[in-house]
């Protein structure tokens, strides 16, 4: 057989396949669209892709209606959006985000904005480290079209949108594996029905008898290295704190944010993280507890004036001193989550200029008073157990 | 911007091509030149605007100074004579290059050496400012000895923004290029060049894409991320590093060079399979060709030309001397001065190897046995190239030459288990730097590629359009677009 053809026919045949295969890679990722960035899904029973929520909360907030948000991280995440929903008298969409920074919570924040008016806001103040990289992503909250289909050069998503459409005739083992059609908007960002997350509450002991990542024993044994450094009374000063540039990060964010769009609620809740944390914080004398005291200060101080931010404190409850509460120092049980839709919904544990100092005082002597060590010598034994 | 994203391939290089030719077939004289530097401007200042004042000002300057050395052409004794101009055009483009290169380089030196506490500069090294430095000192050596005439200032910023080679060169000469750009044939579309063009593109692009950048995982992980290195994984990155660099360096020259041809500009090869050099003459010959013909023109023949009676001793010093001022071109740190310096032996004791200890020896080298040599002596010296300090540079030679460290695949435990009485463990043999077994399979492969199949250059000349060489060329733009997934920038735009 001669292969071979002109030079024209090999440029045309190149540049025609070329042009013809992307264009029809974009214009079926633009009508599949697994993200639902541009619309609603061709079938109803496609839903939401719980592995790639960065991404994700930009299609819900382009494509679904609702007027209230909850838009945090790992803290918020088990918040039932119904239940707020039912509580708040408002139309709420839970869009938290596992390890979401505070810069990046604010940049999908300010596009919910921009994009629905909106009449409350509920996050968490906490995320304040903000080290988390956003140029994957934030091309999707500047509301400009030409930047969003960017998206979808992702190879990964293009596999996605192949499962997508498959599932409308069938459920593709690999495709259900890959979460490629996961779960529902009310249950898309919750992570406490997973085995592996609700077994560890009901106490230390649950949390050791999991298998543990080298991640959540690194954990361990920076507690057990820090009840060590408390019971030997030879604690180093820790100069870096997660708080260091919090109150800058505050003003730049939220307080931006609330400033500029004052017909909506900011509800701000600090985060009761379990009483061990701060007690092994506050107890080995370092700097952090104290960088948290005096960031609750100053966002509260700084927040007086603004009549649309509500500054929530729930350090000072009880349910902080039982562990069983807890997955690891900090993660709490979905019915703290509930708790706080109540506590907004009656205006308790708010945190004003008159409660800031009894509530600071009452957390420093809870957290100079816990006693660690009933905790900390189970992790000790299990740690020692672990090196035989 | 870069040529293996999508915005240059789908949206600038189109446009950019189809209003060349268009202002072509229009009789306009100048309009397509001015439409083609406003492109190479906007492609220059893409990431960032900030140093487009920087390269005009050069290329402004430098032009004034080759029309003053047109000028003065006949007035020699004076203070502005023509020697005394190129002087103060090389002498500002070498300032230009030590200010923004090598001045904190520099203080940080003179602070360690007498501990003072000298502020750092706050400065960014300008994107391509060594290539087009030495452009245009070529330029301008160039005007001194009546190569050339340009006096269109149009034409001179074509020379210098052309945008295919305006960033990682190759390094031209005038009368390379713009007598290009005056030939009629060359203002209208020519489907041969366009055919080789988008040939020499797909293969660039998939050297990049495909090959440099999944080498580069193994390489990064080795020199920034591993605390420590075994016997293997120590030997794996410096691989990767050595064929990182030559498939990101030789696929953005492919791609230079097919972009230019779409354009009907030829530009000069630059490397003709250098890993298959046995020896280190042989090697530069053939590795960043434009680069070492400046060594030798610019550097090495000034250098030897200012010796008193000049022998085969001074000649091999102003060799090592002209390698030594390369490495450092290259960037403003100490491992360069070690990767010069590791060059220039090796050219020497080549030199002293073909002149005399061949014959005094009466060894033949076995062509194996001296490209052996030669390959692995130009990846040792890459350790230097890519490590950010010594102590990187030691971590991995020192494992690449300890067998205190060596961990063999589990793989072989069963054949090979006498081994492990001499100290040596069976397990994830390239588990610090993320390879496995398949890491080891795209080395020997790779190795194969660079030593026994056509180079790109070859493949160029000797093509046809037929169905086969389309479906290849599909193969490798295709799969090469789909794996564009990151802003992989090139190693050479560092320099």
């Amino acid at each position: 057989m001669n292969s071979k053809i002109e030079y024209q026919t090999f440029v045309i045949s190149i540049l025609t396949f070329c042009i013809s295969f992307f264009g029809i890679i974009l214009f079926s990722m633009v009508i599949i669209d697994p993200l639902k960035i541009f619309h609603k899904p061709l079938k109803d029973s496609i839903n939401f892709m719980k592995g790639e929520m960065r991404y994700q909360v930009a299609g819900i907030i382009n494509n679904y209606e609702f007027d209230s948000i909850i838009l945090g991280a790992s803290m918020l995440q088990n918040t039932s959006a119904k239940d707020a929903t039912d509580i708040l008298q408002s139309s709420f969409v839970n869009l938290s985000v596992g390890g979401l920074s505070m810069g990046n919570r604010s940049l999908m924040i300010d596009y919910a904005l921009k994009s629905k008016k909106l009449n409350h806001v509920i996050t968490t103040l906490d995320g304040f480290a903000d080290s988390e990289n956003k140029s994957n992503f934030s091309f999707l909250y500047n509301g400009t079209f030409l930047d969003d289909i960017k998206v979808y050069k992702t190879r990964r998503f293009v596999i996605d949108a192949v499962c997508q459409l498959s599932t409308i005739y069938v459920e593709i083992a690999y495709c259900k594996k890959r979460n490629s059609y996961d779960t529902s908007l009310e249950l898309i960002t919750e992570w406490y029905s997973t085995y592996d997350h609700k077994e560890r509450f009901g106490g230390i002991e649950n949390w050791l008898k999991l298998e543990n990542n080298s991640q959540i024993i690194d954990q361990l044994e920076e507690i057990a290295e820090q009840a060590n450094c408390i019971k030997n009374n030879y604690c180093e000063a820790i100069k870096s704190s997660t708080y260091d540039n919090a109150i800058g990060i505050f003003d730049k964010t939220i307080l931006k944010l609330a400033l500029e769009n004052s017909d909506t609620k900011f509800h701000l809740i600090f985060p009761p993280y379990s009483r061990l944390k701060y007690a092994l914080l506050k107890q080995s004398n370092s700097n952090e507890f104290e960088s948290y005291i005096t960031t609750i200060k100053n966002i509260v101080m700084r927040s007086e004036a603004i009549e649309n931010i509500s500054i929530y404190g729930m350090d000072h409850l009880t349910f902080s001193d039982d562990i069983s509460n807890y997955k690891d120092p900090s993660h709490y049980h979905p019915r703290v989550n509930q708790e706080m839709l109540k506590a907004i919904k009656n205006n308790h544990f708010l945190l004003t200029s008159q409660t800031l100092n009894s509530y600071i005082e009452e957390i420093e002597s809870l957290a100079k008073n816990y006693d660690i060590f009933l905790i900390t010598n189970q992790i000790e034994s299990y740690l020692r157990g672990l090196e035989i | 911007m870069l040529f293996n994203s999508f915005g240059f391939i789908f949206i600038f290089l189109p446009a950019t091509f189809f209003v060349y030719f268009y202002l072509r077939s229009t009789q306009l004289v100048n309009a397509p030149k001015v439409w083609l530097i406003s492109a190479s401007l906007l492609f220059y200042g893409w990431s960032n605007f900030i140093y487009l004042p920087l390269i005009l000002s050069s290329i402004l300057f430098n032009f004034f100074i080759s029309k003053a050395i047109l000028k003065f052409d006949l007035v020699n004794k004076q203070f502005l004579s023509k020697k005394n101009l190129l002087k103060v055009g090389i002498i500002s483009n070498i300032g230009l290059l030590i200010y923004f290169k090598y001045m904190n380089f520099f203080i940080t030196n003179v602070n360690s050496v007498f501990s003072s506490n000298i502020d750092l500069l706050n400065i960014i090294l300008p994107l391509a400012i060594s290539f087009f430095t030495l452009q245009q000192i070529i330029f301008l050596v160039d005007s001194y000895e009546d190569l050339v005439k340009e006096k269109s200032f149009l034409n001179y910023l074509l020379f210098i923004t052309f945008f295919p080679q305006l960033i990682l060169g190759p390094i031209v000469h005038h009368h390379q290029m713009m007598p290009q750009f005056e030939d009629k044939k060359n203002y209208f579309i020519n489907y041969k060049n366009i055919s080789l063009g988008i040939f020499i593109f797909s293969i660039g692009l998939f050297k990049k894409v495909v090959i440099a950048d999944s080498f580069e995982v193994f390489a990064t992980q080795g020199f920034d991320v591993a605390n420590t290195l075994n016997f293997f994984e120590a030997w794996v990155t410096s691989l990767s590093y050595t064929f990182q660099l030559y498939f990101d360096f030789s696929g953005y020259m492919d791609m230079a060079v097919g972009i230019a041809l779409i354009f009907n500009i030829q530009i000069p090869q630059n490397f003709n399979s250098p890993f298959k050099a046995s020896g280190i003459i042989d090697f530069w010959q053939r590795w960043h060709i434009t680069l070492s013909n400046f060594i030798t023109t610019y550097i090495y023949t000034p250098i030897v030309m200012s010796f008193k009676n000049l022998n085969i001793h001074k000649a091999m010093l102003a060799t090592f001397l002209a390698f030594l001022i390369a490495g450092l071109w290259h960037g403003a740190s100490w491992m360069f001065v070690i990767f010069g310096s590791l060059h220039g032996i090796g050219l020497v004791t080549n030199q002293y190897w073909n002149k005399y200890w061949k014959k005094k020896f009466k060894i033949n080298l076995n062509f194996y046995l001296a490209w052996f040599i030669t390959f692995n002596y130009v990846n040792i010296a890459n350790v230097f190239f890519r490590a950010r300090d010594w102590s990187d540079a030691s971590k991995v030679i020192n494992s690449m030459f300890s067998v205190d460290n060596i961990v063999i695949p589990s793989l072989f435990e069963n054949k090979l288990i006498f081994l492990s009485n001499y100290g040596m463990v069976f397990g994830e043999f390239l588990n610090n730097i993320g390879g496995n077994n398949r890491t080891i399979l795209w080395i020997l492969i790779t190795l194969i590629i660079v030593l026994f199949f056509k180079n790109s250059m070859e493949l160029l000349k000797t093509f046809k359009p037929s169905i086969w060489s389309a479906l290849l060329t599909l193969f490798f733009l295709i799969y090469s677009i789909l794996n564009i997934s990151k802003n992989s920038s090139f190693i050479y735009f560092n320099f």
